[in-house]
């Protein structure tokens, strides 16, 4: 291998390494808060329509409107992330109940009502935010792969360095699931809010036209931004609020609805 | 018929979320992201920015009838409103 292959297999792989971080902590983040069936389908979903796409089109790959994807993707996480962290913030501030027998009625009672399936039936919201997550990085990856393989004239070794970073990433993610899952359930909507609003964000501006300071090194600080920003508007709630404060319970296993 | 519903259902609550100000903020801050992207400005702060306001605007309408003494549709004793599904 020549110096210069080793260079492209290095920078192949590290380029996707940042890749699939993102779309792994997408996948273990709502994986840990909404159970795994829905988020493994979506991510098997993504991945097959990824490889059909590569199959089919192969190089023409590099003529799909990344830009658009990023920003419809960019905006459904953050729909997503609002929702989430909106109701982690009104349960740590004390204003929502983190366990509402009455609301977990209603919700089934109404589920019932219109026909959808049962709570354990497949969960459209993890499936959809999965599937978009890994095709939209997949996509980057492959992108990756055939701008460098393409310049350096070596398509398979860039592959090789991708297929390694992805395999990196997903081993790291399964050994740092069980440590996570211990995480208290509201605690970790929270993180889950943050990370969908914070990785919305990154895509989504730079859908519309925009670029971040640093490209996807901006991720680190906005991220902590966007935390600390959520923290400050649960202490902000805490104390204007002018309802008594529920005791917030630690119950990791809390059934949380509405 | 019952299936085209619940797609329906589904597909407007992807798009809206449990807030539709929140969703049209998002839709206007990009707009307004690309607009001034478009015209060589700067705008990669906009989006954060309208998403931290949205976030903080429907916080405030949740919890401000609160302040008043009036139970609201989304807090814990209050009648369950039924809008969205159990999202996060």
């Amino acid at each position: 291998m020549t110096g210069a292959n080793v260079v492209l297999v290095l920078a192949v792989f590290v380029a996707c390494c940042v890749e699939a971080v993102e779309a792994t902590t997408v996948v273990l983040a709502v994986g840990l808060t909404r159970g795994w069936r829905a988020p493994l389908l979506g991510t098997a979903a993504g991945l097959g329509l990824l490889a059909v796409a590569v199959v089919a089109l192969g190089p023409a790959l590099t003529a799909i409107p990344i830009g658009a994807l990023r920003l419809v993707v960019g905006g459904l996480l953050l729909v997503f992330g609002l929702t989430w962290l909106r109701k982690a913030i009104l349960r740590a501030s004390g204003l929502k109940a983190l366990h509402d027998e009455d609301a977990l009625f209603a919700e089934e009672r109404q589920r019932a009502a219109i026909g959808s399936g049962p709570p354990n039936g497949l969960d459209a919201y993890a499936f959809t935010i999965c599937f978009k997550s890994v095709l939209l990085e997949g996509l980057e990856v492959v992108f990756i792969v055939l701008t460098f393989g393409s310049n350096q004239n070596s398509i398979p070794l860039a592959a090789a360095g991708a297929v390694a970073a992805v395999l990196l990433v997903t081993a790291v993610a399964v050994v740092v699931r069980g440590p996570l899952s211990r995480v208290p359930e509201n605690s970790m909507k929270f993180a889950v809010g943050v990370l969908l609003i914070s990785f919305g964000l990154f895509w989504g501006t730079e859908g519309a036209g925009a670029q971040w300071p640093g490209s996807d090194v901006s991720l680190l600080a906005i991220i902590p931004i966007m935390a600390l920003i959520s923290i400050g508007m649960v202490m902000w709630l805490r104390r204007t609020s002018g309802l008594p404060r529920r005791r917030p319970r630690t119950d990791a296993r809390a059934t949380v609805t509405a | 018929m019952r299936g085209a519903r619940v797609v329906g259902t589904f597909l407007a609550d992807l798009l809206v979320g449990d807030d539709w100000r929140m969703s049209a903020g998002i839709v206007v801050s990009f707009a307004l992201c690309f607009a001034l992207s478009r015209a060589g400005i700067a705008a990669w702060w906009l989006p954060s920015v309208g998403v931290v306001l949205v976030l903080a605007y429907s916080l405030l309408r949740v919890t401000r009838p609160s302040r008043r003494g009036q139970p609201t549709a989304e807090l814990p004793d209050a009648p369950d409103a039924g809008s969205g599904p159990s999202v996060g």
